[in-house]
């Protein structure tokens, strides 16, 4: 099975003032239609390693292919197109446009990616979540449940080679977290999108066939909590 | 889900800022496009078209005061001119017409003027265009003759707003002011109304000038001058001077100015050379209009820079959620820019909308005071290029807060907010 995500020799550190690695990953791939999760603690590289898939952040060094492209040569210009075209968010605080319905939010998403805007697949999408009468409700009209719903449905719209989701049951009850989860995984397999969530939550984390804690991902990490023990 | 649609979206989302932005703008743009038209149009009548009049004889005197009095109908004549002297005019070369014309009387705050028969023949207040009658242009009835003796005619202007109909008849008031003495004895009867030619002749009330020597309570002196020519005086003549190649006026009139300019009590006044003096007395006042309308469309910039500058503060996570969906930084550059441009150019259109208000309203007031008929619809330069400017303008106020999204970072302005 091809790799959706292929990670080599990646590290991003920063300057502050003195040059400080917070990531460090030796080999890490995510199969294609293969639902990963990586938990671990705050503070552990998690949604830094999740920038570097977005191509929010250029590594400072290694190789990072998301979707048979090469993200660290490519510009930021590039990058941000591929991450229209290629990757769907879920974000833990929802990130839905104020101005804008459930409808236009999941629209947006369309536009930006350069696919053709078709509103019957934004109606349907949104109709598979469970909003088929919330359209042109916007989101301060939506309970917070519904606004992760609507921000799933926008994930999707374009079609995305992956779905990346960050702590996206982070602000929901038990329940309703669940929910979500199954219907990210329910959506994403019918799309034939693989997802890759990030979480520190047992209870979603149990959800995922491949697990991936990221004390054994991330070397730097280790490396520091290695060294805290020590002391 | 088009890039205009999501700035529709943005700027209903700030309505309220939008609205004060676009008010404010359009107030700007209203002010200045009226006062430049007004300005443009009030020059063009009163100074390049000179309302017909070539040159007006009249005693010595301020030149303004007897163009005012002569072709406005403002002001008082500052005093007489022999009637001997229009004879001796109307032999020079350089002269096609002379229509002599005593002021000072008026009607129910009309104007009153015993001008000669020939106006009805001679006058063009256009090139081209003599006083008619005309009905399709509001005219009715005829002209007096040099024989009719109670007959008067009232302008367009006058017969409207003192409801005039053919056949009703007035009593001339001796003067110009409130309380002046009425000429109880002398009633004339209207037999004509002036089809309209959007001049200030529309606004006065014609006599024939015999009529005014007949009119009792001016004395002896006054009445002998309807018999003896010698001793005749009268308030002045408009003088109509032959024209050459091009509609220029004769080169002789300088000559006539100087000769008339050694006359002890009389002067030639040409229009067109006194008005723009005029304009350059009340000029300051349509340049300190002109400054302030200028200056409530720089504020309006203003505003509309804090306005953006808050919506972009507001917006910080709308931007950075767009770049996350693949939106680059020139697109979020251009959505700012493009926000800014929108905001101005529907505050620039409602400006244009408003400023014709204000021009109808302000050819109203000065056609009622001035009897010039001004075109709301004027356009000149300064319309056309009203939009693109205040366009421009807020393309350029929106420059920063337009790189300020540009630069914007994505990561810190996508972190998780406490819900």
């Amino acid at each position: 099975m091809p790799s959706v995500v292929h990670v080599s020799n990646c590290c991003y550190s920063v300057k502050a003032p003195q040059e400080f690695e917070i990531l460090r990953v030796s080999v890490f791939s995510v199969q294609d239609g293969e639902p990963c999760v990586i938990f671990g603690p705050s503070g552990s590289g998690k949604t830094t390693l999740f920038n570097i898939l977005a191509g929010l952040l250029s590594p400072t060094q290694g190789e990072v292919e998301v979707a048979g492209f090469r993200l660290e040569s490519m510009s930021e210009s590039e990058r941000d197109r591929f991450r229209g075209q290629h990757i769907g968010f879920v974000f833990q605080s929802f990130n839905l446009l104020q101005g804008l319905s459930a409808l236009e939010n999941v629209l947006i998403g369309m536009t930006l990616s350069g696919t053709q805007v078709d509103s019957e697949r934004a109606k349907w999408l949104l109709g598979e979540v469970g909003l088929s009468d919330r359209f042109h409700h916007r989101p301060y009209q939506l309970s917070i449940g519904e606004q992760q719903r609507v921000a799933v449905a926008r994930a999707l719209a374009h079609k995305p080679t992956l779905l990346l989701a960050d702590e996206p049951t982070g602000s929901l009850d038990p329940k309703r977290a669940l929910e979500i989860l199954d219907l990210i995984l329910s959506l994403a397999a019918k799309q034939n999108c693989t997802v890759l969530l990030i979480s520190h939550d047992p209870a979603v984390v149990g959800r995922f066939p491949r697990k991936v804690a990221i004390g054994e991902l991330n070397q730097a990490f280790t490396k520091k909590t290695n060294l805290e023990g020590n002391v | 889900m088009s890039f205009f649609s999501l700035i529709i979206r943005s700027l209903r989302q700030h309505a309220l800022s939008t609205l004060a932005t676009v008010m404010s703008l359009a107030l700007g743009v209203s002010l200045m496009t009226a006062v430049v038209s007004l300005r443009n149009q009030t020059h063009q009548h009163f100074a390049r078209i000179g309302l017909g009049v070539d040159a007006v004889i009249g005693p010595k005197g301020s030149p303004l005061q007897i163009v005012l009095n002569a072709v406005y109908h403002l002001e008082e004549m500052p005093g007489k001119i022999p009637w001997t002297l229009l004879d001796e005019l109307k032999k020079q070369p350089m002269v096609e017409a002379v229509i002599p014309f005593c002021s000072g009387h008026s009607y129910a705050g009309v104007r009153v003027n015993a001008i000669d028969s020939t106006f009805f023949q001679n006058f063009e207040y256009l090139p081209g265009k003599t006083i008619n009658f005309e009905p399709q242009f509001g005219g009715q009835g005829h002209a007096y003759t040099s024989a009719s003796v109670n007959e008067a005619v009232a302008g367009w202007e006058a017969a409207k707003r003192l409801g005039i109909k053919l056949g009703d008849s007035f009593n001339p008031v001796c003067g110009v002011n409130f309380g002046d003495p009425v000429h109880e004895n002398d009633r004339l009867v209207f037999v004509g109304i002036l089809a309209r030619t959007g001049t200030p002749h529309d606004r006065a009330i014609y006599i024939p000038l015999e009529r005014f020597f007949t009119l009792g309570g001016h004395g002896d002196n006054v009445a002998k001058m309807a018999v003896d020519l010698e001793s005749r005086e009268v308030s002045g003549a408009l003088v109509k001077i032959k024209k050459i190649r091009g509609g220029v006026m004769h080169p002789g009139v300088r000559d006539l100015k100087f000769m008339l300019s050694q006359n002890p009590t009389a002067q030639l006044v040409i229009p067109n050379e006194v008005m723009p003096q005029l304009f350059n007395i009340i000029g300051w006042v349509d340049n300190v209009l002109l400054g302030i309308a200028a200056m409530v469309v720089l504020i309006a910039s203003l505003f509309l820079f804090v306005s953006l500058l808050n919506a972009l503060r507001e917006r910080r996570r709308d931007y950075a959620l767009l770049r996350c969906l693949g939106a680059s930084r020139r697109w979020v550059f251009g959505l700012v820019l493009a926000e800014s441009a929108v905001i101005t150019a529907i505050g620039g259109l409602i400006g244009v909308g408003l400023g014709r208000l204000m021009i109808y309203a302000g050819s109203v007031l000065i056609q009622s005071e001035t009897g010039v008929a001004l075109d709301p619809w004027f356009t000149d330069l300064f319309d056309i290029l009203v939009i693109p400017l205040i366009v421009f303008s807020g393309i350029l106020t929106g420059l920063i807060p337009a790189f300020q999204a540009y630069r914007l970072n994505v990561l810190h302005n996508l972190a998780p907010q406490s819900m």
